[in-house]
Order: C-alpha cells, then structure tokens, then sequence
C-alpha cells in the first residue's frame, strides 16, 4: 500500500540505469552473470508477493523454479515443443501445482506454514531427483533458448539473453507493482497486518492468500524456464531448500515488500556470491585466494549482520538515511 | 430479524452456553449484561462464527447461517466490533477505513487496476472520516491514535460493511467518562433501522441505550426484559452482588 514511496522509485531507476550502463560494458562472462541476476530478481520479486505483502514465508519457492525449468526443459526436448509456448507451458503447470499445494498450505500459519511449505518443496525435489524419466539426479541438458530469428537476433548470444531476461523482469516489476497497488494487493496487505480483523471485515482470507500463492508460483515458474534457457541445464537442484533459502535471504536483504528490494537483494546476492567465490579477489585483498573456498560461510556472516542491524534491508535502510538527512519527510506522526 | 435458537456450547464438562435464545427484530436495541464468566463473549463467538455451536441454530433474515464461516457471515450484514482494539495498528486511518471499503464495494478481487483509480471509494472513505470526526487524522497510523478514538475506529470499520447487524463487545471499556459519553452518543446516531446487540460494563450506558436486556449467568439466560424490570429484579442483583441472604 505504499503508494508515493520515493524510494522504490529511485532503486528501481538506479537498478535500471545500472542494467543498461552494464550491459553496454560487459563482457561475455559479465552477461552471463547480467542474465543470472535478473532471472533471480524475477524469483525473488515472486517471493516478495508472499513474504512482503501477504506475510507467507515460504521456505519451499524453488519447487516452483525447478517446475517451471523441468516443464521447460522436458516440453522442448522430449516434445519439440517452441521455446516461446514452452515458457506459457511452465508459467501455466507452476500456477497448477500451486494452486494444488495451495488449497492445503493457505490453511495454515506462521512456523507451521514454512513447515509445510519445507516440506511440499523437498517431495518436488525428491521426485525429481528419483523421476528416470527426467534424468534423475543427472538431470536434462539441451534446453534451448528462444527462437528470436524473426526479429533478426539470436537469443544464444549473451548479449541478446541478458537483454531479454532483463526486459523480462522488467516487465513482471511492472506488473506486480500493479498487483500489489491494486484493491487485491490492498487487501493482502490488510491480511499481513491483521488477518482476523481482515476476516471479521468479511475478507474470504483462505481464497486471497491462495490467489496470491498461484500469482507468485506462476512468476517463479516463469523464473525457472528462463533459468533452463539460460544453463541450458536443469537438475533436481533447483528445487532444494537452499535455493529457497537463497531467495529468501535476497527478498530480506533488499527489503521485504518493497518488490525493488527483492530485486536488489538478487542483484548484491548473486554478486557477492561470484566475488567471494573468486581467488582472484582474495589474493587482491593480500589474502589466501583458497579464502574462497569460504565465500557462503562469509555470505552467512553477512546475512547475520544484516538480520541483526538491518532487518528492513537495502530499501528500509535507504529510508533511514534519507530520513536522516531530512529528504524524506517523516510519516506523519 | 436475527435470531439465535437453544445455544448450546460446552468446553469439557464446563457448558459455557446452556439453551440461550435470543430474537431481534430489526432495529432493535438490544443489551447483553452479566456478571465476568457469565459466557457473554463465548456467546458473542458463536453468534459471529469464531466458535461452532454443539447445538441449536441462528438465523439471519430468514436465512440460517449456523455452519457459515465468520466473513460469510459479515457479508450477509452481520457486523461486529472487538472488545480490545483490534485494527490495522500500523496503517493510517485512510488505509484502514479503504480496506473495509473496498471489501464493501466487493472489488477486492480487482489486481489490474491501481487503488487509486476508484475516486468513488476514495470519497466514501472521507465522507465516514468526517462521520467519525477524524478527517484530520486521515493519514495519521492508526496507533498514533488515542484510545478512545480508535475506539470510534473500531465501530466505524464494522460500519462501512453497512451491517443490518452490529454486534458490539464492550464499546466503553477502557474509556474515560468523556470518552464514555462521546461513545454513547456515536451508538445512538447510528440509523434506526440497524439492530445492535451490544456487550457492556457500564450500567448506566446500557440502562441507555438498550430497549431490552438479556442476562446471562453461569451460561444461562436469567432474566430477558425492559431495563426497567432488569433494573428492578431482585434475582438479578442476586446475581451480581452474591446471595448473602
């Protein structure tokens, strides 16, 4: 419901000024890594609809990027099917299984809805790492990437794909900015804040948080077709419950209900995740390069410190620092 | 007309709610008193669905809505406010009032389109601010508020569903006298067409504004009347000061 917040505005520009600044400059591996972030900051802001605006926490969201991947994956190799209806098809069967887990997981609360949804998230990845059919725990290769021939451009090139997935998530911000600003994205604010005073108003809480559920599987799901088309790879991986912890860190790094922040999150993750990872920055610092070795514990030490002195993220800290130099008016108080 | 028929309701062996009857015609004034453990709230629970009756029914307008869930029951105009605060704490007022608003207009499902985009809910919300007499508190969070005007807020929420029905848990509780006074009157300008069954302390509120009283003791119905013969009924103050004779 935060209608007029300037921050979200300036983040967003910068994030898109940054995106555009970049991919002029990058090179190969920097579109690789250009198309990994906006594939992860679709998967996030898909998270955030949940965590920062209907206050589910989900600790089971990879379930939809691996099916989204796997439908991908499995439509184009073993069907033949185009690349551009493979990725309706994935959007389409993640909406369906979170619509089915949904109907059971909306019904319960707190501890015990990232329980559940824990739970549902490992069975994805338990029958994709059993399923013969799907390469088990080798997973599938030979995905490919969309057919944009009749534009005059190859998508297998890196520039052609970190441009496509960033307008990708361009265009899904758009759209769950207007979810979230919507009466519906009203009312599963109103949930977060209060559910029962919600219920007692006559808000049908079970059927809004399912809708917000598939709304969130189908973004995730189309999250995970980009990811297939991007690695060209899928394996049952991508439904563990680190993942879904991975994008969960980014939507509270960047700041819960926000969508910018959820985005931002995804884009310093995965950055810090390659730098730390890299010998070369080490050994730049006069440290060990085997120091990388090391790069999630000091990731997880990071996160700490953020949980610990800025729980409200990249956006609520961005906040406070404005506020502080009176460039931000207070809320009314 | 609302109307409750044999509530039954037991937790264990300990029956809360023991053949309690009630029956409301529309527009009427109806109060809820007796002394604490009485099973005024538990009664109250079964009447908005929080709790499930072991046995009797409860219809509204002809319609019974025993098994209805508690927001079906709200969409049916059976409206209810909250013995403790119980709002959206960290929103302002105009945020709270456009949730009950927006599920009145029944656009709650809209996602395509901005919030922003209704200038008729946007009206209607400062039109109840003014009937509450927070205009100037619009866009201040509701915590921000004194007691006793998110009190007036509590009641007004339940309004904008435009109930036929508004039950009220203790509206004056935790109020100063002014506040208590400023409370009564609100109630009393409410539209003659609603009925309100209301819970209260305050002898002298409900002496006021009921028309009839019901009252409840040990899950039972003791005595149902005007407020004259409440007032004057020996078994009632039996009941609330102890049998020392």
């Amino acid at each position: 419901m935060s209608h007029h917040d300037p921050i979200q505005r300036v983040i967003a520009l910068a994030l898109v000024s940054l995106s555009i600044w970049y991919w002029f400059s990058a090179d190969f591996f920097g579109h690789e890594v250009l198309a990994e972030i906006a594939v992860f900051a679709i998967f996030a802001m898909s998270l955030d609809l949940l965590v920062g605006y209907t206050g589910l926490v989900s600790l089971g969201h990879a379930a939809f990027l691996a099916i989204g991947a796997y439908v991908t994956a499995a439509v184009t190799v073993f069907l033949g099917w185009p690349v551009s209806v493979a990725i309706l098809a994935s959007v389409a069967a993640s909406s369906f299984i979170a619509l089915l887990l949904g109907i059971f997981v909306v019904r319960v609360k707190g501890v015990f809805f990232i329980m559940v949804t824990l739970a549902t998230g490992q069975i994805v990845y338990a029958y994709l790492f059993k399923a013969r059919a799907f390469g088990g725990d080798n997973g599938m290769s030979g995905t490919p990437r969309i057919e944009l021939s009749w534009l005059g451009l190859d998508a297998n090139e890196p520039a052609v794909f970190s441009a496509l997935t960033l307008l990708c998530a361009l265009v899904v911000y758009l759209l769950l900015l207007r979810i979230v600003r919507s009466p519906f994205g009203t009312l599963l604010s109103a949930i977060h804040h209060n559910e029962n005073r919600a219920r007692s108003l006559g808000c049908a809480v079970h059927r809004y948080k399912l809708i917000a559920f598939v709304m969130s599987g189908a973004v995730a799901g189309l999250a995970g077709s980009l990811t297939a088309q991007h690695t060209g790879f899928v394996s049952p991986d991508l439904a563990f419950w680190t993942v879904s912890g991975e994008v969960l860190i980014m939507v509270i790094a960047g700041g819960m209900g926000t969508l910018v922040g959820a985005a931002c999150g995804a884009t310093l993750f995965i950055l810090a995740r390659h730098t730390f990872s890299d010998g070369a920055f080490w050994s730049s610092l006069g440290l060990p390069s085997s120091t990388a070795e090391y790069w999630q514990m000091v990731l997880g030490l990071i996160f700490i410190a953020i949980v610990l002195f800025a729980s409200d993220g990249v956006h609520g800290r961005l906040r406070w620092v404005c506020q502080k130099l009176g460039l931000l008016r207070t809320p009314n108080v | 007309m609302f109307s409750a028929r044999g509530l039954q309701k037991s937790f264990g062996s300990l029956a809360v709610t023991h053949n309690v009857s009630l029956e409301l015609p529309r527009g009427r004034r109806h109060g809820l008193i007796g002394p604490n453990g009485a099973g005024k709230t538990t009664l109250f629970n079964l009447l908005t669905g929080e709790l499930k009756p072991d046995a009797g029914a409860i219809f509204l307008d002809g319609d019974d809505i025993t098994n209805a869930s508690p927001d079906a029951r709200v969409r049916n105009g059976l409206g209810r406010s909250f013995q403790r605060n119980n709002l959206f704490a960290n929103l302002s007022v105009r945020q709270n009032l456009s949730i009950a608003c927006a599920l009145q207009a029944e656009i709650g499902h809209v996602f395509w389109r901005s919030l922003s985009k209704f200038p008729a809910l946007h009206e209607r919300v400062e039109a109840s601010a003014e009937q509450l007499a927070l205009s100037a508190e619009l866009d201040t969070p509701v915590m921000h508020l004194s007691y006793g005007t998110q009190r007036q807020l509590e009641i007004g929420l339940a309004l904008q569903r435009e109930p036929t029905v508004l039950l009220l848990d203790e509206p004056t509780s935790g109020m100063s006298p002014e506040e208590t006074t400023a409370m009564q009157t609100l109630i009393k300008t409410l539209p003659q067409s609603l009925t309100i069954l209301i819970i209260e302390h305050d002898m002298d509120v409900i002496f006021d504004i009921a028309e009839r009283i019901t009252v409840l003791d040990y899950g039972h119905v003791l005595l149902e009347g005007e407020p004259s013969e409440v007032r004057d009924s020996d078994q009632v103050r039996r009941c609330y000061l102890g049998t020392s004779n």
